[in-house]
């Protein structure tokens, strides 16, 4: 596994460790029963999910709010090589669609000491799209800017 | 999930190429002018212009012109636009990994062999 480095765009990226196998971590991402477990924060629920994983495969999941508020996210599996990586687009619907703003989702499915290390990269598309790996990141001049907040 | 999504995708834009990430950077040191700016650069003045033009307009960089000096500072409140993005992002992945962690570990899974 090549290391993650600091994206050159600002991405959002999180990286935990499972002590099961592989498969059953990929699985998880797959299987819309397991997906509808944890796909969500702890008091949101899942009543609706559908994915059809391949590539070019599209999923929809109907998220519940314990306000009974109701929100949809969808989007189209663009890379699925079982059981190491996964990447879908990931877009929330809007009451105006024009505010619908397609995302991109990285899984990367590492086996590390017996157990899986799962890391997860979320990025903005217009960064994505224009992505350039450089010297020079956001990261860097994010930290650089810590010091010229004012409030 | 609503926001300002056409400022967001300004932010991001503008962050997205690596000569307007170096000319933040150089700016994160403090004000400059254009012509500062463009020196420390083998590309044309013309097209850095429009690098600060880009900037500019997502919000990242104030301009203020005095006379004909254009003085060029960075404006931290659009980075925190693309900040506040992850941040929620951060919380939302972070809540259903956990979740995640507990579907695995908590109980022993009953795998079901449906197929």
């Amino acid at each position: 596994m090549t290391e993650v480095q600091s994206p050159a765009v600002p991405a959002l990226v999180l990286r935990r460790t499972y002590p099961v196998p592989r498969d059953r971590v990929f699985a998880a991402w797959t299987d819309p029963a397991l997906a509808q477990k944890f796909l969500c924060p702890e008091d949101v629920t899942i009543p609706e999910i559908a994915m059809d994983v391949r590539v070019g495969g599209a999923y929809r999941i109907v998220m519940l709010l314990p306000e009974g508020e109701r929100m949809v996210v969808r989007g189209v599996y663009r890379e699925v090589r079982a059981p190491e990586r996964l990447v879908m687009t990931w877009r929330w619907d809007e009451d105006d669609p024009a505010d619908e703003r397609d995302t991109l989702i990285s899984l990367d499915f590492t086996q590390r000491d017996g157990g899986t290390e799962l890391v997860l990269t979320h990025e903005k598309f217009a960064g994505v799209e224009s992505r350039a790996r450089h010297e020079h990141g956001w990261t860097a001049i994010l930290e650089k800017l810590d010091g010229l907040r004012t409030d | 999930m609503v926001n300002n999504n056409t400022a967001l995708d300004a932010v991001f834009s503008a962050l997205g190429d690596p000569t307007r990430r170096r000319i933040l950077e150089r700016l994160a040191r403090g004000p400059l002018t254009v012509g500062e700016i463009a020196s420390g650069f083998s590309i044309s003045q013309p097209a850095i212009s429009k690098h600060v033009k880009v900037l500019e307009e997502s919000g990242l960089l104030a301009r203020r012109i005095d006379g004909r000096v254009h003085q060029c500072t960075l404006a931290p409140r659009a980075m925190e636009t693309a900040s506040d993005w992850l941040e929620t992002q951060r919380r939302y992945w972070s809540a259903a990994l956990d979740r995640l962690g507990d579907l695995l570990t908590t109980p022993p899974v009953r795998r079901k062999n449906k197929s």
